[in-house]
């Protein structure tokens, strides 16, 4: 499962190592000022982290196979982060059979392991399971985090997301993203008369699952805040609208009574409001609806394409493409409408703007000299970046920690058809999501609750 | 032709200049065999004689003149035929995103039945649905299919003979 | 500098007494249990499920045709399940951490041995980890540098505005430990010759998880005592302070480096005094420059 070989050392920058000899003198050190040697280090690498993560055991041959499959999913998770390169287990010298006992930091440090990864299965008679592990910083040589998590053995996957995501924090300071979700477009068929059926699987692909049967054409689903419900288009009934979908309960209702089409939904982060745009004859502005009152609200009113709205994590402003002053690019206004005010201002069209979780970035999808490609801006239109680029890239979606962002590629040709991938905020990292068929438009759930 | 241009831009502003040869010539009726077998205000004496779509530039939704002389027929065929009523389905090219390309599409489909309304077209007579890029009829990646895919389409929804 | 032997005695004492009691009062294991997390429910609708509860809302459009059979090829067979099913019935609630495990506050730390040779050498078996052979100055710091990272990054609007340096080769500027050597002897009336050498062989062992390598203010400053065969001596100490989030994982990854790196075999013997005793500040801020 995970005995690929670790990840090569990606020197990202020169160890150039503008070493300054500052003049010495540090009044937290004991010795006399002049003995002490100051060093600078101002470069370093940027490699995954190496980690051992061998199989954590069960008492019987149920357990120690749910075990390993756990494990399993938690190596995945840290390789697919691009943050760290688990150990192929064969390379383990000690071998773990006591969860108590601490490990022999020396045969980790051996096989190069920084952080390792000790755990157990337990079952508990009433049919459900505990996992416990232990993260240990092999170098310090001390225990990290210790952690246990109880469910059935049905949720195996779930309970390794979890896990890896606690690790990673652990490590790298940040929230992770790996018991998550994403709701995307499943599309069968051929190009010119293609099935759409409203998806959600796990974060890296698994337990995909159909929530609609493909009879209307669906687009844009959108989670809300919750990860209750999606907010999204359908042209059911030859009326195309935005549509709420529970997944708790499979119901779907229209969001609103408007005249003419809506779509382009989104939650706001509080949950209460949906915003979305209304076509008026040739104009689309955008409104927002209130879940509870039922009001709308009309933001814009120009004689202009106004869509793709997207709030800020704080819910104080909103992201929006227009085309207002010609061709598509992107606006930033308060949340109440006022303030309306275009950030983009390279060449090409800019679209699908998507405010990060951080708040730090906006991503969106930017077509010039026939390439679409995703990239991030800064909510004040500075330090625009283009993370990847090609024949057909689309549809920007953030992970709950806002460093890595999903979108669909379409491949060309009349069988091609969009597959999901994810980068890093850095533009590294680029993975295919596999899907059991063509996928687009996906959209990220936020961090699931537990329990 | 155009295809071989590599410059899309380049190839756009063509586009303009040509004043829609090429590839929009698809634009005239079908007159392959079938033409004229239609019977009279039937859906095919429409698609065959009349002209059931019309095509856009690059990014655009105003009319071409071709694009307004198909309407123009169109116009005339539905005061001949009163009972009929008709959905105009508004396209885009799949070289959009989705959102923008729906209202796009919906944008188009409101110029043509505002086309066809100032003929003296009864407002009720005419719907309009936007379809976005999620319903090419050319596949290919090349201005040649793309140019077809940025349309609208008049479709015959009621009162039509024969069918 | 160094620490009073009573300091040194008490605390091995003390650590003992521990770990005696340790085993006394948890005859299996050596490790305190680990931090309890509410158990995980799940489970999101069928869509065998949803085909058979579509709403009919008043102003909803109909749904084209009657409500469609399940798709054939859908990939999930499973007959739906009740919500609950999985609801856990409350349990005991999440007991207080007992971590971290006794473990990091052993009495001496072993000497981290980096670039072990002794690979087959078969370690003693676990609980208290081995105590390294002795080295000249085994004095352990108790300060461990300690994982600190409740919190969410706060500081994540660092990221650099330039886009990602392109994919550099493996040894991108990056000396090879030849090119490194040769730093030592020159320039060595001032020590330059030594802070070159050590600012390299260090940058070259040091990968700060991302968020740090954005930090582009989150300096970390850790001293280290040397012995005389480059080995470091104790555990390099964390010497400056954060409220940074996360100052904790940028300091754990500056000490990992320093351990990681060692020995620093290079270091001439017969200049001990001169970094016997050294201070490097780990410094993210170039790390994106060209």
């Amino acid at each position: 499962m995970f005995t690929k070989s670790m990840i090569s050392r990606r020197s990202l920058l020169a160890a150039g190592a503008a070493a300054l000899a500052l003049p010495a003198g540090m009044s937290s050190l004991t010795r006399p000022a002049a003995a002490a040697l100051v060093v600078d280090v101002t470069k370093g690498q940027v490699a995954p982290m190496p980690i051992a993560l061998p199989s954590f055991i069960g008492a019987d041959a149920t357990t120690a196979e749910l075990g390993a499959n756990i494990t399993g999913v938690v190596a995945s998770d840290l390789q697919n982060s691009g943050l760290f390169a688990p150990l192929p287990q064969e390379s383990y010298i000690e071998k773990i059979t006591n969860f108590g006992q601490p490990p022999r930091f020396a045969d980790w440090r051996t096989i190069q392991a920084q952080a390792l990864v000790t755990g157990q299965i337990v079952a508990q008679g009433d049919g459900r399971v505990r996992a416990e592990f232990r993260l240990w910083d092999i170098f310090a040589q001390a225990q990290v985090i210790g952690l246990q998590f109880t469910t059935t053995p049905k949720n195996f996957r779930r309970m390794g997301h979890m896990i890896a995501d606690a690790i990673y924090k652990a490590l790298t300071g940040e929230d992770g993203y790996f018991d998550t979700r994403v709701v995307f477009i499943s599309e069968e068929g051929p190009k010119d008369k293609r099935v759409k059926k409203l998806s959600i699987m796990d974060q890296d692909g698994f337990n995909v699952r159909m929530l609609t049967d493909g009879a209307d054409l669906v687009l844009t689903p959108r989670f809300s805040p919750t990860s209750q419900e999606i907010t999204y288009m359908s042209f059911a009934g030859g009326n195309p609208r935005v549509y709420l979908f529970n997944i708790e309960t499979g119901q779907k209702e229209i969001v609103g009574v408007f005249p003419n089409m809506t779509f382009s939904p989104r939650f706001s982060p509080d949950g209460e409001q949906v915003i979305m745009s209304l076509q008026n004859g040739g104009n689309a502005n955008i409104y927002t609806l209130d879940m509870r009152s039922k009001a709308t609200r009309q933001l814009t009113t120009t004689a202009a394409i106004d869509t793709a709205p997207s709030y800020s994590p704080d819910g104080a402003r909103i992201c929006f493409e227009s085309d207002r002053g010609g061709g598509q690019q992107i606006y930033v206004m308060n949340s109440d409408g006022s303030g309306q005010q275009r950030i983009s201002s390279g060449e090409g069209r800019y679209s699908t703007p998507v405010w990060s979780p951080r708040g730090d970035h906006i991503a969106f999808t930017k077509f010039t000299a026939g390439a679409f490609s995703i990239g991030v801006i800064k909510p004040d239109g500075s330090g625009e970046r283009i993370l990847t680029s090609g024949f057909h890239n689309e549809g920007p979606t953030w992970a709950p920690n806002g460093r890595v962002l999903m979108f669909f590629r379409e491949s060309p040709g009349e069988n091609g058809g969009p597959q999901l991938y994810s980068v890093d905020l850095t533009g590294y990292n680029e993975r295919l999501i596999k899907t059991p068929g063509f996928a687009s438009d996906p959209a990220w759930s936020p961090l699931l609750k537990q329990g | 032709m155009l295809r071989r241009f590599a410059d899309w831009k380049l190839a756009v502003a063509l586009m303009g200049f040509l004043a829609l040869a090429g590839c929009t010539k698809k634009n005239t009726p079908n007159l392959d065999g079938s033409a004229g077998q239609a019977a009279p205000g039937s859906v095919g004496d429409f698609q065959t004689n009349v002209g059931d779509r019309i095509y856009f530039l690059v990014d655009q939704s105003t009319l071409t003149e071709e694009g307004q002389q198909t309407l123009t027929r169109q116009a005339a065929w539905l005061q001949q035929y009163p009972n009929v009523t008709v959905q105009i389905e508004g396209h885009a090219d799949e070289r959009g995103t989705r959102e923008y390309n729906i209202a796009l599409s919906a944008r188009r489909a409101t110029v043509t039945r505002e086309f066809l309304t100032a003929q003296g077209i009864e407002a009720a007579r005419v719907t309009t649905i936007a379809y976005g890029k999620e319903r090419p009829v050319a596949l290919c990646d090349a201005e040649s299919c793309w140019a077809q895919n940025r349309r609208s389409v008049t479709v015959v929804t009621g009162g039509a003979t024969g069918g | 500098m160094r620490r009073p032997v009573w300091s040194l005695t008490t605390s091995l004492l003390i650590h003992a007494g521990l770990l005696v009691a340790a085993v006394v009062v948890l005859p299996q294991a050596t490790l305190p249990p680990v931090e309890e997390r509410d158990p995980i429910s799940v489970e999101i609708v069928e869509v065998t499920d949803t085909s058979t509860r579509v709403a009919t809302k008043p102003d909803a459009p109909k749904e084209p045709e009657t409500p469609p059979a399940p798709p054939k090829e859908e990939p999930v067979p499973e007959k739906p399940k009740p919500q609950a099913a999985v609801e856990p019935e409350p349990l005991p609630e999440p007991e207080p951490v007992v971590e971290p495990a006794p473990v990091p506050d052993e009495p001496a730390p072993p000497k981290p041995e980096v670039v072990e040779k002794k690979a087959e050498e078969t370690p003693p078996p676990a609980p208290p980890p081995p105590k390294p052979k002795p080295r000249p100055k085994p004095k352990p710091k108790p300060e461990k540098p300690k994982l600190n990272v409740d919190e969410l990054a706060a500081l994540l609007n660092k990221i650099p505005d330039e886009p990602p340096p392109v994919e550099p080769s493996q040894t991108d500027g990056v000396p090879a430990q030849g090119d490194i050597e040769q730093l030592l002897g020159n320039d060595a009336a001032n020590s330059a010759d030594l802070i070159d050498y050590l600012s390299q062989a260090t940058s070259k062992c040091w990968s700060p998880p991302t968020g740090v390598a954005e930090a582009q203010d989150l300096v970390i400053s850790v001293k280290i005592n040397f012995a005389e065969d480059g080995s470091v001596t104790g555990t390099p100490e964390v010497m400056n302070n954060s409220p940074n989030p996360l100052f904790g994982v940028a300091a754990a990854a500056a000490v990992r480096a320093v351990l990681i790196c060692a020995p620093y075999d290079k270091l001439p013997r017969d200049r001990y005094e001169e970094w016997r005793e050294t201070q490097i500040n780990f410094n993210p801020a170039k790390m994106f420059a060209p």
